[in-house]
């Protein structure tokens, strides 16, 4: 067994034990994942037969055509991308002055690569086939050209000259974005750390996937300004996505090198405060005039912005919350979600209180960890 | 066996961005030889010792081991190469026996040779080899790092700043081994190091790295007539050597 591939298989067993060591927490998290599941197919159930009629927007064959190009294209280059992180991950890893032959690891991560878009493409592959039958078989033919769109960009990561070819050398991009992060001069104390979290600009190559994404999910014959609309809406979404993981990154990193300061928690919070809302603010102020053009009244586009905010600052308290073990981030995260769309099913007046309550009940928790 | 040396280093040059690291490195080590590589922060050690395992390409210049060129055969000549790797890139989900598995398999080995384990002994390692590195302090770390980079006995062994973090007893007993190994004439050893006092009884030449080129290198006779005979001079020399450095550049 190659060196890579045994690191792997050493690593996924230690965490099977861990899972095993922790049989209670693992079972909750279990369920919790198999309630949002369930309550996902419960939400999509009635819809499949919108989605997969035979008059839908992109039931058409040419478009199915284009739509299926798009992903195979997707696909194929987003395993060119995940191939070169690996390949400058491995560039510089505890191996790398080792005796392994080039191809070897090469080997290993095409194998990583395709393994994981092999996953994501099964999903897309299930929940299709679920929709299919749900709506009655009606677009069969094309929901089957759209899979040998997902099949070609998988086929396309199994040449070699493709992912193997990876150059591990970082491209001047990024090393001009790397760059960019330029902390203005006088900047002094805490703020030194919220001035280091990057600008939008330095995301926005990993936000474009969403854009992308949308991109493809536009039905035909949607005018241009509401595509540039859209594409825009998503845009600011998958920036502030970004900008919340990136300062999650941040926030752990500066946490452990000022654990043994006389620093209480909350000054450390604050001091990224004043540069996160100054981020937040232009992307809630696009993403409501976005909503407010495409013809939504007054009220709903507050509405838009309110709810952009609260999930900014939810996302902020529940890392503030578990900032002693971010595993339970995202458990946190669903549980709110979890009373948050139970609230929205049975008691929608008590919406808004219950987002109160969340926050509220995340900040008391970061205030009682110590 | 090879009639080459064990290392030949010819005008190593390397350039990171626009900025010049090294400035035409040239170095030989053979068999036997345990060369301490001093220098100043920001010399270039690390540099020079990236670019020899073959971490960094060399702008210009050319390394082989054991007759094997670095650039043209990578993969022969890192299996002359022992090196300890960064104790901050161990694989924090792995135990430290994990590890040393995964090591023996990079380099061919059916599994973690017995010495190994002897050496894990010595080192005061063996206790924490079936627990997670992500739980290990610096110095055990350090110490799995050491193992790793000794693994199947290469005949060139690089390693750099391994002494930091080590006690006293897992210094001795590191330090026994590497003299021990050369004694034999089994390998040469590249030490990358701030301690000059483990001149007085460890290497035997050591280097000079300024400003990314070898401004002196001191003889094995040399440092053994200090040893003998005033065991601070080394220290001394070392300072005069940098001090005249900063002087001609100020001039």
């Amino acid at each position: 067994m190659t060196a890579d591939l045994l690191q792997q298989r050493y690593s996924l067993h230690n965490r099977w034990t861990e899972w095993r060591a922790d049989a209670a927490q693992s079972l909750f998290l279990v369920a919790v994942a198999i309630v949002f599941l369930g309550l996902l197919l419960v939400v999509l159930d009635p819809v499949w037969a919108r989605i997969f009629a035979p008059s839908a927007p992109w039931a058409r064959m040419r478009v199915a055509l284009v739509l299926a190009l798009l992903l195979a294209i997707g696909i194929a280059f987003t395993g060119r991308r995940r191939a070169l992180q690996l390949a400058r991950m491995q560039a510089a890893d505890w191996l790398a002055a080792m005796p392994i032959q080039p191809e070897l690891r090469a080997r290993f991560r095409r194998q990583k690569v395709l393994g994981q878009l092999a996953l994501v493409s099964a999903g897309v592959l299930a929940l299709s086939a679920w929709g299919i039958v749900r709506a009655g078989f009606g677009v069969t033919a094309v929901v089957l050209l759209i899979l040998a769109g997902i099949a070609a960009g998988l086929l396309l990561n199994l040449r070699s000259a493709w992912v193997v070819g990876a150059d591990a050398a970082p491209s001047d991009t990024q090393r001009a974005l790397a760059a960019a992060v330029a902390i203005r001069p006088g900047t002094a104390g805490l703020a030194l750390l919220g001035a280091a979290i990057e600008p939008g600009l330095a995301r926005l190559s990993r936000s474009a996937r969403w854009v992308a994404f949308v991109l493809m999910l536009l039905p035909v014959g949607i005018p241009l300004a509401a595509v540039a609309v859209m594409v825009l809406l998503f845009g600011v979404l998958g920036l502030s996505f970004d900008l919340i993981r990136h300062w999650r990154e941040r926030y752990a990193i500066d946490q452990r090198w000022l654990a043994a300061q006389p620093l209480p928690p909350r000054r450390l919070l604050a001091a990224y405060l004043p540069r996160l809302v100054r981020r937040t603010l232009p992307l809630t102020v696009i993403a409501s005039a976005c909503v407010l053009a495409m013809g939504a009244p007054a009220w709903f586009t507050l509405v838009v912005a309110g709810a952009h905010l609260w999930l900014m600052a939810h996302a902020l308290l529940c890392s503030y919350a578990t900032r002693g073990s971010p595993r339970g981030f995202m458990l946190l995260l669903a549980l709110h979600y979890l009373a948050l769309i139970g609230s929205l099913q049975v008691l929608p007046l008590a919406l808004p209180l219950l987002a109160a309550g969340c926050l509220w009940h995340a900040w008391r928790r970061g205030e009682g960890l110590r | 066996m090879s009639t080459s040396p064990l290392l030949l280093v010819e005008a190593l040059q390397l350039t990171l961005g626009t900025l010049p690291v090294l400035r035409g490195v040239d170095l030989t080590l053979e068999r036997g030889q345990l060369l301490g590589l001093i220098g100043p922060n920001g010399s270039g050690k690390t540099s020079l010792i990236r670019t020899l395992t073959g971490l960094l390409p060399a702008t210009q210049g050319r390394v082989l081991i054991d007759g094997v060129d670095m650039h043209v055969d990578p993969l022969r000549a890192r299996r002359q190469l022992g090196f300890a790797p960064d104790p901050g890139a161990l694989p924090g989900a792995l135990t430290g026996r994990q590890c040393l598995s995964v090591a023996a398999a990079a380099r061919g080995l059916g599994d973690i040779p017995a010495d190994s384990i002897a050496l894990a002994e010595r080192l005061g390692a063996l206790p924490w080899i079936d627990r997670r590195v992500e739980f290990y302090s610096l110095g055990t770390r350090q110490k799995l790092a050491i193992l790793v980079g000794l693994i199947g006995r290469p005949p060139l062994l690089i390693l750099d700043e391994v002494m930091n973090g080590l006690d006293p007893i897992s210094s001795h007993e590191l330090k026994l081994e590497l003299v021990e190994r050369c004694a034999r004439e089994e390998c040469g050893v590249i030490l990358a190091t701030h301690g000059l006092e483990i001149a007085a009884t460890l290497l035997t030449d050591a280097a000079l790295l300024v400003d990314g080129s070898i401004r002196h290198r001191w003889a094995s006779e040399e440092l053994d007539r200090w040893r003998h005979a005033d065991p601070s001079a080394f220290e001394r020399a070392v300072v005069a050597a940098l001090r005249g450095d900063v002087g001609a550049g100020r001039t």
